[in-house]
């Protein structure tokens, strides 16, 4: 009875070893130095009245169609697609079109000079509205909006986002870096529903951008689109 | 701050004599949900904010109590003037290519610290556990002096290498490397599977409040733990 619930192992049982039993030494900074602005020159303005992140396919299409943002962006990080435009009146746009998790850090760091000369920062990310957790939200509107800031601001668009929900990505990242570094910030998160965007799923969104961008907004419109992908073709 | 870990805890604090709690995100995450049960149960504070481009970084909003707006943020420095225990929570995970990095440069601030030890929580996974009457806890430490509650234990083995292997306990084992040459360090890991590790934390809670002779009057669930895996099962079906 000694050995109940001793597990024998078979001589021929393979052996694997864990993956993170060896940790790299320098990976971490050769992979670092890739990240370079296309314009390593370009100084950053000295004064930024309102820097806007925005980051997320849906976020992005948004912006592509209601913004003017189709001119020459002003800077690149090429390697994560972000890019840096002049939207006039003092403030800037930074859309990330691509980046994985592990580099979010890394790219807020590159992002610090204009950081720092931002009287705010605002930042926009979005999840599925259906792995938002509440109570109960059943009255929620099909698009809603959360939000974290350092400093407290008044907006009828949207609430402070309540634990458990969390922001992730750019945003997440800028918001801490604001934390450490005193910076005037607020991260958006957009709970949008899994459809086609479309006039009516869009419209707090370009509300929410009207509080920080002044120029020009046009309102979206639904168009028939093909899929990106090739599952049904 | 570039490339540099940032822990700017207040100038006036000190850590002297701490123990500090860090948690590795491991098998069922039980190290970080024991670190949040300390953290709501002893109403410990929040210093300093850690940064360090291994930190994925998520934020939302106070895990501990709803009532009070504050953020929080992936890696925090919490600390109990009274029980004098220091506790570090991750609330993301690492990133593989720069973990050695930041456990380096964490060593170096828990130096400047002058703590009095160290102690990682972390899990591995249950079916590791190859004799059910073993204790479901393993340890390893460098300190010198006995304790009762560890001769309980089974003592972690380093394999034929003269390494600490612990399947599925993340940076545990390494972090145990890179402290225990200058700092005071035992490390619990607890057999678990993936799930619901609630329990886990409790009974882990349990185990490192006796070894430290911490008195916890109340365990607090973290209100982040709200919707977690909903409400239990009726009793209606036994």
């Amino acid at each position: 009875m000694d050995l109940f619930g001793e597990i024998v192992e078979p001589i021929s049982r393979a052996l694997w070893s864990d993956d993170f039993m060896e940790y790299p030494e320098n990976i971490g900074f050769m992979f670092r130095t890739q990240l370079q602005w296309k314009n390593d020159v370009m100084t950053v303005p000295n004064r930024i009245e309102t820097l806007i992140v925005i980051e997320t396919n849906e976020l992005l299409e948004i912006v592509e169609h209601c913004l003017p943002v189709n001119k020459t962006a002003l800077n690149k990080l090429k390697e994560v697609q972000l890019e840096v435009y002049d939207m006039q009146a003092s403030t800037y746009i930074v859309l990330c079109r691509f980046a994985t998790s592990t580099i979010y850090t890394e790219i807020t760091e590159v992002l610090e000079n204009w950081l720092k000369n931002s009287n705010n920062i605002v930042c926009l990310t979005s999840k599925c509205n259906a792995i938002y957790q509440d109570d109960c939200h059943i009255n929620e509107k099909n698009t809603f909006i959360r939000h974290l800031t350092v400093k407290p601001i008044t907006n009828t668009f949207s609430q402070v986002l309540k634990s458990p929900n969390l922001i992730t990505g750019l945003a997440a990242g800028i918001l801490t870096y604001s934390m450490i570094n005193g910076l005037h910030c607020t991260s958006f998160m957009v709970y949008l529903e899994v459809a086609p965007l479309d006039s009516i799923n869009t419209k707090h969104v370009l509300d929410l951008l009207k509080c920080y961008y002044k120029g020009p907004i046009k309102p979206y419109k639904l168009s028939t689109k093909l899929p990106k992908n090739n599952v049904y073709m | 701050m570039s490339k540099f870990i940032n822990v700017v805890v207040p100038s006036e604090l000190s850590l002297e004599n701490y123990t500090l709690i860090i948690p590795s995100v491991s098998v069922g995450n039980v190290g970080q949900l024991t670190v949040d049960l300390l953290l709501a149960s002893l109403k410990m504070e929040k210093v300093a904010i850690i940064w360090h481009p291994a930190i994925v970084p998520c934020v939302g909003n106070n895990p501990i109590n709803d009532d009070k707006n504050e953020i929080c943020t992936a890696c925090e420095l919490f600390i109990n003037k009274e029980q004098k225990l220091a506790a570090i929570q991750i609330r993301s995970t690492i990133e593989f290519n720069l973990a050695l990095d930041f456990l380096k440069r964490l060593k170096l601030e828990i130096l400047q610290w002058q703590l009095k030890n160290v102690i990682i929580l972390a899990s591995t996974f249950a079916y590791e556990m190859h004799n059910i009457g073993h204790s479901p806890y393993i340890y390893l430490t460098n300190e010198t002096s006995s304790s009762e509650l560890l001769s309980e234990l089974k003592q972690l083995e380093a394999d034929e290498t003269g390494k600490y292997l612990v399947y599925g306990s993340g940076y545990a084992t390494k972090l145990f490397e890179v402290l225990s040459d200058q700092v005071r360090c035992t490390m619990f890991v607890k057999y678990t599977s993936e799930g619901d590790n609630r329990p886990d934390a409790m009974q882990m809670l349990s185990l490192i409040s006796k070894y430290l002779n911490i008195k916890i009057d109340n365990v607090i669930i973290p209100v982040s733990w709200k919707y977690v895996f909903g409400n239990p099962p009726s009793v209606d079906i036994y």
